[in-house]
């Protein structure tokens, strides 16, 4: 379990450091793959509760989203670097920084320590990241990355739980992923890369 | 349905009655897509008065096989909601004829709107905290289409705007009851998210997930409320979005947040007041000061009011931290403040449609001008404002009373002094607007009772409000107050 972890870590991490949408891209899809190990490492899902977050996991997390985002900025034209934080030192010992207090906070929710510890750890470094992503870009590429990185974030620390949400509930959680992907790569389409998300003033009378 | 609609509307009787040839897809010289929303939009009112008022107020039924809940805060905020959805219907079915621009793409608007209004009911009526967070979300989803309504780039910046802080922020709360389950497991015990659930979890000791949930909860569905530090989406959007599309947010989407924020002090409020209401407290007064500082320097009247919703949200989140002191005035409070969000932002659009400017400085004496919209502009902006004899003076003093009550003296004193100062700014940009001398020659065009009555009904319920509330609706809202620990 603890290997899935520093991997998931690492994987938060490594695309920070370089300036590549295709491999920001890459680690969303990544995530979703160790997400779903993760899953899978407490045995196949006995329910179809399970078996629809495993979907979501893999076939979601994994699979469409980088897909169906890489399509975009391919439609797109986007030039190969696209920044999801400034690449600078500062920004890269603030991300480092985050990741510390990530693991501060584990320690003292659990301290007792061991994988329960490293979890908590994890999601809250993911969740913390993806706050520095939203917080210091304004284009709409690296937000989308940034708010997808939140989403993954949210369901590491759920996969912390043996709780197992009622089918329906979990299929509308699952439904509102994939509409919003769907928007988000709607919005990324028209928005384009880097515009500025700052609303101009309308000049006509409103219907 | 239309007969009946042109004998109810006397104004409009001749032309639906005249011949015409009307367009494919349309009934006379309105689309289809309109007489349908207009038509639901009175059914969903029907039903939700007689589930609102059908039964005791205390009496809690669960439907549905456990899915749906009837109890006096989805009852009341059914047919609240339900209120401005047939408000809002019938201010497009208005504005239909004479908006070239609102007749394009309408039938689109209209599904949406049918989408944003299945779910926000099922927010309110869902039993099950995370069902609820879905539903809520996909209200974000049904609206973002809306904001962007023929799609100028203003909109499209404003939607993405409103889009990205939404999912955030719910993205927070979904956390927060990840965190709140975290804690029911730290306890021994299986988590559930069903009401009584919750409830059963907040009997279980205090521990740190369960802090750390609550306050992601309400930060997260303090997004959707607009409460600081996550409120700028809230003016621009509101601002950005047709008339329509902001009544719903801001009387619609707003009070299902609202019920969320309900449910979960319903459960872990009287447990957990330690950690609500200094957090409640903080965001309310901090959403106030920021909403007041908005208020000062903007000159559009749109945004005016949108900041003025801000401060709205920022008393009602005050009010909540008080807790069952203040109960019964946050109720009354957020009611009114449905009503007056909907009478404004609708008026709005009118000045608006007629002034062609959205400039507090170019409107003048709309009481002469727009003797109608001047009078709802005026009402609503007296209502606003906090004056008697409306549901939101009342509601406002009750909330002050819980604070000297509760001892929060420098909250107290803070709270009027914003107050004071949304008061005064309030009053140097819309006063002149009502009643200054009019700056060109008066062409008032009039106004049909069709787009008079929904404004006059929700003026008529806020009087209610602040005078007299027939005994079963008080019940209601009595029940929702006791609820939240009020006696």
């Amino acid at each position: 379990m603890t290997y899935l972890l520093v991997a998931f870590l690492v994987v938060l991490v490594a695309p920070l450091l370089t300036a590549s949408w295709r491999l920001s891209l890459a680690g969303l899809g990544l995530q979703g793959l160790l997400l779903g190990a993760i899953l899978a490492r407490r045995g196949w899902p006995g329910s179809w509760s399970g078996a629809v977050l495993l979907a979501d996991l893999l076939l979601l997390r994994a699979w469409f989203v980088p897909r169906h985002l890489a399509g975009v900025m391919r439609r797109l034209g986007a030039p190969p670097r696209a920044d999801v934080i400034p690449a600078n030192l500062l920004s890269w010992t603030l991300a480092g920084a985050l990741v510390l207090v990530g693991f501060r906070f584990a320690a003292l929710v659990h301290p007792e320590g061991g994988v329960v510890e490293t979890h908590a750890a994890v999601a809250a470094s993911a969740l913390l990241l993806g706050f520095l992503i939203l917080a210091t870009q304004s284009g709409p590429f690296a937000q989308v990355v940034g708010l997808l990185r939140l989403e993954n974030a949210v369901a590491l620390f759920e996969l912390g739980s043996d709780h197992a949400l009622p089918l329906p509930v979990q299929v509308a959680v699952t439904g509102v992923l994939v509409a919003s992907v769907l928007l988000l790569g709607a919005f990324l389409g028209r928005l384009g890369v880097t515009a500025p998300a700052a609303p101009a003033r309308p000049r006509r009378a409103r219907p | 349905m239309r007969r009946l609609l042109a004998l109810l509307l006397p104004a409009d009787a001749a032309r639906a009655a005249a011949p015409a040839a009307p367009a494919a897809g349309a009934v006379g010289d309105r689309p289809r897509a309109v007489w349908l929303l207009v038509a639901v939009a009175a059914v969903a009112v029907a039903l939700a008065s007689f589930f609102a008022l059908g039964a005791p107020a205390e009496q809690v039924t669960v439907l549905a096989g456990g899915w749906i809940v009837a109890d006096a805060t989805s009852r009341l905020f059914v047919l609240v909601v339900d209120l401005v959805f047939l408000g809002v219907a019938t201010y497009l079915w208005t504005r239909v004829v004479d908006s070239p621009e609102l007749r394009q793409g309408i039938e689109r608007l209209c599904g949406f709107a049918f989408g944003f209004m299945a779910a926000a009911n099922l927010a309110i009526l869902s039993n099950h905290a995370v069902a609820t967070w879905a539903l809520v979300e996909v209200t974000t989803l049904t609206a973002v289409p809306l904001v962007q309504f023929r799609g100028t780039p203003a909109r499209l910046a404003a939607s993405w705007q409103y889009f990205l802080f939404s999912t955030v922020g719910l993205a927070l709360g979904l956390l927060g009851l990840a965190c709140l389950a975290r804690g029911v497991e730290a306890g021994g015990h299986e988590p559930s998210f069903f009401l009584d659930g919750l409830a059963a979890g907040a009997r279980l000791p205090v521990e740190t997930w369960r802090r750390v949930g609550l306050a992601l909860l309400l930060l997260g569905y303090g997004t959707k409320l607009g409460l600081a530090p996550m409120h700028t989406w809230l003016p621009e959007t509101y601002h950005a979005s047709p008339p329509a599309v902001t009544a719903l947010l801001g009387a619609v989407q707003f009070n299902v947040a609202l019920v969320a924020v309900l449910r979960i002090l319903q459960a872990y409020g009287a447990a957990d007041g330690g950690v609500v209401a200094p957090l409640l407290l903080a965001l309310g007064l901090a959403t106030m000061a920021l909403s007041s500082f908005g208020i000062v320097t903007t000159r559009n009247y749109v945004k005016l009011i949108a900041f003025a919703a801000l401060n709205h949200g920022g008393v009602i989140a005050v009010g909540l931290g008080i807790g069952a002191r203040a109960a019964y005035g946050v109720v009354l409070y957020a009611v009114s403040n449905a009503f007056i969000k909907a009478i404004l932002f609708l008026t709005a659009g009118k000045i608006e449609a007629h002034y062609r400017t959205e400039d507090v400085r170019e409107v003048s004496g709309l009481v002469k001008d727009m003797p109608y919209s001047g009078l709802f502009f005026m009402v609503g902006t007296f209502a606003l404002l906090g004056f008697p004899p409306f549901g939101s003076f009342l509601g406002e003093l009750i909330i002050l009373s819980g604070l000297i009550g509760a001892g929060h003296h420098l909250v107290f004193a803070a709270f009027c002094a914003i107050l004071t100062a949304t008061f005064v700014a309030t009053g140097r940009s819309v006063f002149p607007m009502i009643w200054g001398a009019p700056r060109r020659a008066v062409s008032w065009a009039g106004q049909t009772l069709a787009s008079v009555l929904p404004k006059l009904v929700f003026l008529v319920a806020l009087l209610a409000m602040g005078l007299y509330l027939p005994a079963p609706v008080n019940a209601l809202f009595r029940q929702v107050a006791a609820t939240l620990g009020a006696p």
